[in-house]
């Protein structure tokens, strides 16, 4: 079949280096993966086409670019049924600085791997053969122990889109995998250092990186994972940790969400400055007559008492990753 | 095989003359690939030349005109040298330690 | 047509003109809409933050409430609602032993949801069940000279594989094709299926708030004249943080926000007063002067 590949082309060596779409026409068979049509234009249409790839069975995580504006292995998307009108939209990573054409330096996603210090720290003396943990425990890690650290997730995250500080889902995943490891007994450091700015809380929630990881790593359910141990840890209330403890309480209360006490209590009650701060939207809104049905009040929804007694049985039932972390089954008994 | 070391040998020739078509100095998959198949036309001369020398079969070097092992002439290193430009085979003494050589009986 | 309506959280606090623009499209559709009484929040991914199984529960609970009223299909007018609802189901119906678990802690109330419902956002309702043929007659006051941007929110697309977008992959484009049954024409913008940022607005506002102003300052750049989304959470964010976000970016940005309802309810000829789009923070008044409507 004929096929086009829009690829956006960037060469810093050119007179303008300014990227833009280039297209090419292949021929393709039709079990042809994305990548196979850009080996192609490669081999006999452009030799100069930057791309990156090694082992071509989606392992080892060197080929992730957009396809159809959306991060993939290009081993493992197939051109068929990636094509719109006969085209295929490739281009290089988001987030990313792109060395050439469709290949990004990866240095920023190292550089988050690396901050999260993904080894195992135990404490106490070291046992006299290897540290070993039970079958058991080490479940719940399969998921993001599948990690191929292509940077598919970082590529499409939308909080790095506008802040470069966030750790990323492919960091903080790889924080849990170690924060949820029963040999590793540096979690009230790890978990103190996610709880802060950049960290677990940071994270919109927008499942962009559970819809491109190529290997299931769902990197934002396990950041979901972190933010439920830092509560559980006990560590200092920030605005993420009470924003979560306010809409609970409100839900808990009666039944729906009170979006203004969920701004005051996120906030701290005592946060003037910031309270003031928001009073322009609030009154604008007023202004606006954005009253709530049923008044200004937050009334109690009929069931009310159902949900606070759904609430009192499972608030506290912890998910996977609490009960690992409590470190029971633990690797030294 | 010895069509083969010929054919390794008129390739050997040709990727002499061979041209890099892509200039660039900034990740030139281009240049990269040229390199590598130069190194790769050495390694298979290598493979080509050896598996000439070494008249007998062990392990995954199997020769259908002498089928059987020779432990008496070939319980020996192959070593290869790259000298004007082909490979000059060679042969090293085998120190045998805890593993006896065996017959592949599966 | 029947459902089971779940209007969410903010369509009834935040923003109450989403509640009433969907009564008013839903009374010319024919659709009738029975409100679940009592229905908790979602948990809205927040409440999944303290462990799923009290999400679920709660979800879980909606839907046996909704069976109680003998009817399979619930209607959302949120993407979180419809993605936290989504999930929630996916993983009861795959699930039997997790299900009969969850029956369990709604048994005192005297509910057992036995797996009968499928939850629908308004929007696929419109083009799945009602039709795109039904909605079209329904036009007498059709937009062509309106730009709209599509925003869809992050959790009526992803994860796709609970969303039903493997079975229905026009799903991504639905906000679109209603664009154009209303006479209007839709742009395309890079932030169409990215988050608004609502989710973090209390706990990062400069982020969040940049992630507001690069949506509407694109769409804007692309020709937009408005931008039209199915999630009220969105619209809290796109609409309400826009000022903001403007000045964060130092530039005007000024582009009209409305709720899906409010669309179709211009086309279908509704009041502006009875669409309640002057109650949004970013004025209205463009897209009523391009649309030839009075407010």
């Amino acid at each position: 079949m004929q096929v086009t590949l829009n690829v956006k082309r960037y060469d810093p060596e050119a007179a303008d280096p300014t990227a833009c779409f280039e297209e090419f026409r292949i021929e393709a068979e039709s079990h042809f993966t994305v990548l196979d049509g850009l080996i192609k234009v490669r081999e006999e249409v452009d030799p100069s086409l930057a791309v990156r790839c090694s082992c071509r069975a989606s392992i080892c995580g060197s080929c992730a670019m957009r396809v159809n504006g959306h991060a993939a292995l290009a081993c493992k998307t197939k051109l068929s049924t990636s094509l719109h009108d006969g085209a295929v939209s490739v281009e290089p990573m988001g987030n990313q600085r792109v060395v050439k054409d469709l290949v990004t330096d990866a240095s920023l996603f190292w550089g988050k791997i690396r901050a999260v210090e993904p080894f195992l720290q135990p404490k106490g003396p070291e046992p006299e053969e290897e540290y070993i943990a039970s079958n058991d425990a080490m479940l719940n890690l399969i998921t993001p122990m599948g990690c191929i650290m292509c940077g598919a997730c970082v590529s499409d995250c939308t909080v790095l889109e506008v802040d470069k500080n966030f750790l990323g889902p492919a960091a903080l995943a790889k924080a849990y995998r170690f924060v949820g490891d029963p040999r590793d007994e540096a979690d009230a450091d790890r978990l103190s250092t996610l709880n802060e700015y950049g960290g677990a809380w940071d994270c919109t929630r927008c499942y962009e990186c559970v819809q491109v990881c190529p290997k299931g790593v769902a990197p934002m359910d396990r950041i979901m994972e972190l933010r439920e141990a830092i509560q559980r840890a006990g560590l200092p209330s920030t605005i993420g940790s009470r924003h979560v403890d306010s809409f609970a309480r409100s839900v808990a209360r009666s039944g729906w969400l009170d979006e203004t006490l969920l701004a005051v209590e996120s906030w701290g009650k005592f946060n003037v400055p910031k309270l003031m701060a928001s009073a322009p939207v609030g009154i604008r809104a007023l202004v606006r007559g954005k009253l709530p049905k049923g008044g200004p009040l937050h009334h109690k929804r009929p069931g009310a008492k159902n949900v606070e007694r759904i609430f009192r049985r499972l608030e506290h039932a912890p998910s996977t990753l609490a009960a690992v972390a409590s470190k029971s089954g633990s690797a030294h008994d | 095989m010895a069509a083969a070391h010929d054919k390794i040998k008129e390739l050997k020739e040709r990727y002499a003359k061979l041209p890099v078509a892509h200039k660039g100095a900034v990740y030139n998959t281009d240049l990269i690939f040229h390199i590598e198949l130069g190194y790769m036309l050495d390694a298979a001369e290598t493979i080509c030349a050896s598996g000439l020398v070494r008249k007998e079969s062990r392990g995954a070097h199997y020769r259908r005109d002498i089928p059987q092992r020779n432990d008496e002439e070939w319980l020996r290193h192959t070593t290869a040298v790259l000298e004007d430009g082909a490979a000059r085979i060679g042969t090293l003494p085998v120190t045998i330690t805890e593993w006896q050589p065996e017959a592949r009986v599966y | 047509m029947k459902y089971a309506f779940y209007p969410g959280c903010v369509a009834r606090g935040g923003t109450p003109e989403l509640y009433d623009s969907t009564i008013a499209v839903a009374a010319k559709l024919g659709i009738e809409l029975d409100e679940i009484v009592g229905a908790a929040c979602t948990g809205a991914g927040v409440l999944q933050e303290k462990g799923l199984k009290l999400g679920d529960t709660l979800n879980a609970r909606t839907f046996a409430l909704a069976e109680r009223m003998g009817l399979t299909t619930i209607l959302t007018i949120c993407s979180t609602c419809q993605g936290v609802m989504s999930q929630a189901n996916h993983r009861l119906l795959n699930d039997a032993a997790y299900l009969a678990e969850i029956n369990e802690e709604l048994k005192p109330e005297g509910l057992e949801y036995t797996g009968r419902v499928v939850v629908k956002h308004l929007v696929w309702v419109l083009v799945e069940e009602v039709g795109l043929d039904t909605l079209r007659p329904l036009v007498v006051n059709p937009l062509p000279s309106l730009k709209v941007a599509p925003f869809y929110g992050c959790y009526i697309l992803r994860p796709s594989w609970a969303l039903g977008l493997d079975e229905n992959p026009g799903r991504e484009f639905y906000l679109e094709r209603i664009i154009e049954a209303c006479g209007a024409e839709p742009v395309n913008f890079p932030g169409r299926t990215k988050c608004c940022g609502f989710p973090i607005l209390l706990i990062n506002e400069a982020n969040s708030t940049a992630m507001v102003g690069n949506h509407t300052a694109s769409a804007k750049e692309h020709g937009a004249d408005a931008m039209v989304t199915p999630c009220p959470l969105c619209h809290l964010n796109l609409d309400g943080y826009q000022p903001k976000a403007a000045a964060q970016r130092g530039e005007k940005i000024g582009l009209p926000i409305l709720h899906l309802p409010q669309l179709l309810g211009l086309a279908f000829g509704i009041s502006p007063k009875e669409l309640g789009l002057q109650k949004h923070i970013v004025s209205a008044k463009p897209v009523l002067e391009k649309a030839s409507v009075r407010a």
